[in-house]
């Protein structure tokens, strides 16, 4: 059997809570470099807590983090914040400032030596050359997930974090989100990929962890999965309602 | 790549605040046109209109007596018991004092008015009135108190030695006020009989009294005008004020205290609209500014913020420079506006307003960031801050000058940031204090101690409900 390529990020035991409510429960799992890691599962299963952990915005209540070989503290380290790229699921760019400006802005909050340069080379990843020097506030829902994401790349981070980042736009802002993922991919960058489009995480996603109310399911290839779940040769879509169940995810 | 540190991350922060600030084109008007309208309202309100209003304001006024005979004893009891003074006088603990103890307590600015009755009063001699020049909206207070105290200490004969002075002020020959005085005191009893009657009666009817003759009503108007005229150039061609008319029929001598430097032509009320309005106006558009950082929590931005490799106190100092840097524009736009509108210098005394303006800013921006880390939401914010800085600025004095409140509300006044900002700005505006000088110390040291303690509550709100880690 091969090697698996060395782990970039690892993550032992990661938990934390919304006061008594366990919103990540003991989770383990690596994202290795140069691939596109999913994080998948229901309403409410976690994701966005988890990510937050380790971005270093909410402090987990136990578990160890290892980048690269070494301890890693987001929460209080801003040199280990600068290893990350953040794209939030929730729209994070300013209306008033044109897209260029939130580019420029964000490069150099980022740390990033040639602000411009890289807000510019931003502008190309999100197609918004042409409206560059526009506020953001015109801006339709995709033009602004476009920016979303380039805000979150621009200073070519070693792993990145997407929370969603295709929710809400149209089939061609998907097409161009897609194009630009893959071809990150394809210079082997890294990235921690959620999303509820189960055919996104199959074109896109090496490997899968599912997980429901705080806990991991499971790890794998789509296929390891389904073959684990007992659907040898079912698509990603039947063995996640397989592993979660068909529960609405409404209650509190 | 190179993570930024503290100060260059806030800066990065500051400089894209004041960017979205800007673009805001009628919201970045209304910021500073508001308060430049406020300004300019209250400031030629309370210059023109210099007195009126409904409740009675105290005024206070250092008091001391020479004369210690019966008739001065009199007096001081009549004037304790005036509604309208608050009669100073040394406490029972401390040194008596003495004339220019007075003097001096009127130039610090420590009491508006002054009284001496010297000695030999008894037997004649004037009052001294000590009044700081320009308090014309208090001095109208005054001199009804005293002209009620006068009377109720001296009697009925006191209207008549008021009468017998007017008639020898106008400029009639003492042998023929005299004659006038011996016709006048046949009349007195008639006329008084008639008053009871009117009073008994519960009416007066002016016309049936006196002729109604308009003639006879204008000759007295002119001859007031003259004598005021006079007046007015004995003490030195001031403008001519109620007091100048009084002083002569009342035993009275006037004495201005102004403390050297002032403008002559400076109105105390311009000075203090011009101050308190600030005051006010900083507090408001500093709170709102200060909302950006609640608006970058609701928009999700301050995620981005959090999780880029920065320290994330960077993000709150980022916000306080942006909102400082506002408030020192701000301020010093009114002060310009000021000082072109209401001639109001501010050039000679610059190093001074650039002092307090600092100071005052760093405080104001201290208490934006305060309501902005306590608020979870924009209209917690809003509501809070409309509630605080107008009970501030009404206690503190940015209205009506703090003296001319009641005793109860003065004292909690000065818990209030505004009591100690506008302190300092009246310091220099009228008492032509330098920032260097003790009492503006004082009201620096307060207004900084204010600061800091809102500073750590903002760091500290800032910590649990934003960073929240
Ligand atoms: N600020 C919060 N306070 C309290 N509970 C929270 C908070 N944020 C999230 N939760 C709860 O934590 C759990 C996990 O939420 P989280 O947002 O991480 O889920 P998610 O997997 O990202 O869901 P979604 O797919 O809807 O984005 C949920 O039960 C949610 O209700
Ligand atoms: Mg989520």
């Amino acid at each position: 059997m091969q090697d698996a390529p060395p782990s970039l990020l690892a993550v032992d035991g990661l938990t934390y809570a919304y006061g008594a409510r366990l919103a990540v429960d003991h989770i383990a799992f690596d994202v290795r470099r140069g691939e596109v890691f999913g994080l998948l599962g229901p309403n409410g299963a976690g994701k966005t807590t988890a990510i937050a952990c380790l971005s270093g915005l909410q402090r987990p209540a136990g578990g160890t983090l290892t980048f690269d070989g070494a301890p890693f503290d987001p929460v209080e380290r801003p040199a280990d914040r600068a290893r990350l790229g953040l794209v939030p699921q929730s729209l994070a760019v300013y209306d008033d400032l044109t897209a260029l400006e939130n580019l420029v802005f964000f490069a150099e909050m980022l740390g990033v030596e040639d602000p411009r340069e890289a807000a510019v080379a931003g502008l190309a990843l999100a197609g918004l050359q042409e409206r560059s020097r526009e506020r953001v506030r015109t801006f339709s829902g995709g033009m602004k997930r476009r920016l979303n994401l380039a805000a979150g790349l621009v200073h070519r981070p070693e792993l990145t974090l997407l929370d969603e980042p295709t929710v809400g736009v149209d089939p061609q802002s998907r097409h161009h989100i897609f194009e630009a993922l893959e071809t990150l991919k394809a210079k082997g960058h890294s990235m921690l990929y959620t999303s509820h489009s189960m055919d996104e995480v199959e074109r896109l996603c090496d490997r899968v962890a599912i997980m429901d109310t705080g806990r991991l399911l499971d790890t794998g290839t789509p296929a390891e999965l389904a073959e684990r779940a007992g659907l040898p040769g079912a698509d990603l879509e039947a063995t996640f309602l397989e592993l979660t169940g068909h529960r609405l995810r409404d209650e509190a | 790549m190179k993570p930024r540190g503290l100060l260059s991350a806030a800066m990065c922060i500051a400089r894209k605040d004041l960017r979205e600030f800007s673009r805001d084109g009628v919201g970045l008007l209304l910021a500073f046109l508001l308060p430049l309208v406020l300004v300019a309202v209250f400031g030629f309100i309370m210059g023109r209109v210099g007195g009126g209003g409904a409740p009675m304001p105290r005024v206070d006024l250092a008091l001391l007596d020479l004369d210690r005979t019966e008739q001065s004893a009199a007096l001081v009891t009549a004037l304790l018991a005036s509604d309208t003074l608050d009669v100073v006088r040394p406490g029972p603990d401390s040194a008596p004092w003495d004339e220019a103890d007075v003097r001096e307590r009127i130039s610090s600015g420590e009491d508006p008015y002054g009284m001496v009755i010297p000695q030999g009063y008894a037997e004649g001699a004037d009052l001294i009135l000590l009044r700081d020049p320009g308090r014309d909206l208090e001095e109208q207070l005054v001199l009804m108190s005293l002209v009620g105290a006068l009377f109720d200490a001296g009697g009925e004969d006191f209207a008549w030695e008021m009468s017998k002075r007017g008639l020898e002020a106008s400029g009639l020959p003492p042998e023929l006020t005299g004659r006038i005085e011996a016709v006048v005191n046949g009349f007195r009893f008639a006329v008084e009989a008639m008053f009871d009657e009117a009073q008994a009666n519960g009416s007066f009817d002016e016309d049936a009294a006196f002729g109604g003759g308009d003639g006879a009503d204008d000759d007295g108007a002119d001859g007031d005008g003259e004598n005021a005229g006079n007046a007015g150039d004995a003490a030195g061609g001031n403008a001519v004020g109620m007091a100048e008319i009084l002083q002569l029929t009342l035993p009275l001598e006037l004495v201005d205290v102004a403390p050297e430097g002032r403008d002559a032509q400076l109105g105390y009320q311009v000075t203090h609209a011009v101050s308190g309005m600030t005051v006010m106006m900083l507090l408001f558009s500093l709170v709102g500014f200060g909302r950006s950082l609640l608006i970058e929590r609701d928009k999700g931005t301050l995620v981005r913020l959090l999780s880029a490799p920065v320290p994330k106190s960077s993000i709150l100092l980022g916000k306080l420079l942006a909102t400082f840097f506002t408030g020192l524009l701000l301020v010093f736009v009114l002060f310009g506006f000021a000082h072109v509108v209401f001639d109001i210098d501010m050039v000679s005394r610059f190093d001074t307003l650039l002092v307090l303006t600092l100071v005052n800013c760093l405080a104001c921006t201290a208490f934006a960031a305060a309501i902005a880390g306590w608020a979870r939401t924009e209209k917690q914010a809003d509501g809070v801050s409309v509630l605080l800085i107008l009970t501030m600025s009404a206690l503190g004095g940015s209205w009506m000058p703090s003296m001319m409140m009641p005793e109860a509300a003065q004292a909690v006044g000065r818990f209030t940031l505004t009591y100690w900002s506008l302190r300092g700005y009246q310091g220099t505006f009228w008492y032509g204090q330098h920032w260097t000088d003790p009492e503006m110390l004082q009201s620096m040291g307060v207004v900084l101690a204010i600061a800091v303690v809102l500073l750590a509550l903002a760091s500290r709100l800032f910590r649990t409900r934003y960073v929240r880690t």
